[in-house]
């Protein structure tokens, strides 16, 4: 793993380089976006003298369009280039066992094994980016960005109906292998129902369990600091011990304070598999506008590289590195 | 006519009152057995930790020429817990001691590289801490059982139909007295 500035000095040549190519993009759109505004202005002036009236501004509108396509595709290629030229150097700078692949993502069917959102909908539209994998010190581990979504049709009150779409999750997807052995399936839940309900939100949760609305079944944990913030479910009381333990709670206490997002966490097939919500837009270049060379100041790749430091904390955060159980 | 309504109400009384009183006692049995089937989790994982000693004992023996005693103690230890018809304290208190002789076991190793490259150990050492780790989350098991139970047999209404059932208070486990003290460094170089 190197650092920020050594990152920065050795990536000099290719980041002046596609800073050039930004350059070019930005004369070319400017010169696209005048001759269109010119000459869409002046048919629409001329148009205006033959009383045409609205339609008079038809080649300004034209002009207008020309603008905004040209720029979809300017910043589209921009991120492209940005994405696969430096973005993977940068990975690979912060650590050489990983991989990143711009537009993969971890698979629907990963999605619906980590059990984390089984109680919503099925997802109507699953898109994601930003894939990265590898080994990080022990740990084999496979995050991207997700943005699950459903269908919602609805009838409003004068009978007309409508469809939105729904948000199931959006924001970082992990999973990791965990450093020890197990068969069940253990979920750590955002707990709504007990901070606010007390003795009758656990009752609640507990008979959720029972009729099968959650896996197995509800288990209370000792840390009152984290059976405030989350919930328990797991077919193996023991077993969700096992895995939860004292200084474990504590350290995912730890990382859903430093998250500052409600995460979820489930231990399903010796995996963590953890959801981060969040609406931050990871791994995206700076804008096709931005100052001259923004590119090229430490603080941007600094940024960067605390991007991928957030994202494969859960390695450091859950001591996912220590061996020294029967697992390996 | 008024009699056979009085009939009536009490005989609704009376069947409402027995189904409040199954439900009460059937929630207390599951409890109970929930704290017994919890029991066994810890039994089954000391059993484990039975099994392993002899083996452990036997690999380090050859290279941990100082701590013969520590040795002893170990596997007298053992078969004493193993000795049938122990009452359940006096058994968890020599399984604590196991306990408190294998960690002081695990910090003597420090002292013995060559063990330290034995192969053979070190896969012995992590089914040690594994089944250490598998005991602790067996107790918390045990623990949240016991207080569940606990709870319920002090707690009104149940209170009073275990009352007639003459279920008792159950003891948690708890840390001993020597696992809770924090470990002071000196000693641990003087050991």
């Amino acid at each position: 793993m190197s650092s920020p500035t050594q990152a920065l000095r050795e990536l000099e040549p290719i980041l002046r380089d596609i800073e050039h190519q930004r350059t070019q993009e930005v004369t070319a759109f400017a010169q696209v976006a005048l001759w269109s505004v010119i000459a869409g202005g002046l048919m629409s002036i001329l148009l205006a003298s033959f009383n045409l009236g609205i339609w008079a501004l038809l080649p300004l509108s034209i002009g207008l369009l020309i603008i905004l396509v040209t720029y979809l595709s300017k910043a589209h290629h921009w991120r492209e280039t940005f994405k696969w030229r430096v973005m993977n150097r940068l990975v690979k700078h912060f650590n050489p066992n990983l991989e990143y692949y711009p537009t993969q993502y971890i698979p629907q069917s990963e999605f619906r094994l980590s059990l984390l959102f089984h109680n919503a909908p099925e997802p109507d539209r699953y898109r994601g980016e930003d894939l990265i994998m590898g080994v990080v010190g022990k740990t084999d581990i496979r995050l991207s960005e997700l943005q699950v979504e459903y269908k919602r049709e609805y009838t409003n009150s004068k009978g007309n109906r409508h469809s939105e779409w729904v948000t199931i999750f959006r924001g970082l997807f992990i999973s990791a292998d965990f450093h020890k052995h197990f068969h069940g399936i253990t979920l750590v839940l955002p707990d709504t129902e007990e901070s606010w309900l007390g003795g009758f939100g656990r009752w609640l949760q507990s008979l959720s369990a029972k009729i099968g609305n959650q896996p197995g079944e509800l288990v209370k944990m000792e840390d009152p600091e984290f059976e405030r913030l989350f919930k328990v479910f797991s077919t193996d009381q023991i077993e969700a011990r096992y895995i939860l333990t004292p200084s474990m709670m504590q350290r995912i206490v730890e990382f859903r304070k430093k998250t500052n997002a409600p995460i979820r966490l489930s231990f399903i097939a010796s995996r963590v598999f953890v959801a981060i919500p969040t609406y931050h837009d990871y791994f995206e270049p700076p804008s096709l506008f931005a100052p001259a060379n923004k590119l090229l100041e430490p603080a941007t790749i600094a940024a960067y590289f605390e991007e991928l430091e957030f994202a494969l904390a859960v390695v450091e955060e859950l001591n996912l590195n220590t061996r020294i159980w029967a697992k390996r | 006519m008024e009699l056979f309504t009085g009939l009536v109400c009490v005989g609704v009384g009376a069947l409402g009152l027995a189904i409040l009183y199954a439900l009460l006692y059937n929630s207390l049995i599951g409890k109970k057995n929930q704290v017994e089937y919890a029991y066994s989790g810890v039994d089954v994982q000391l059993k484990k930790r039975h099994d392993l000693i002899p083996n452990l004992v036997a690999t380090v023996k050859q290279y941990m020429q100082h701590e013969r005693a520590l040795l002893e103690r170990i596997t007298e230890l053992r078969s004493r817990a193993l000795s049938p018809n122990l009452p359940e304290n006096e058994r968890m208190q020599i399984e604590g001691a196991l306990s408190a002789a294998l960690r002081n076991l695990m910090i003597a190793v420090e002292n013995y590289p060559q063990l330290r490259a034995n192969e053979n150990f070190l896969h012995l050492q992590a089914s040690l801490n594994e089944i250490e780790e598998q005991i602790a989350a067996a107790r918390r098991a045990y623990n949240a059982a016991v207080t569940d139970y606990n709870n319920a047999i002090e707690m009104f209404p149940t209170n009073l139909v275990a009352a007639t059932m003459g279920l008792r208070r159950r003891p948690v486990f708890e840390a001993e007295e020597h696992e809770r003290a924090t470990p002071s460094v000196s000693q641990l170089f003087q050991q």
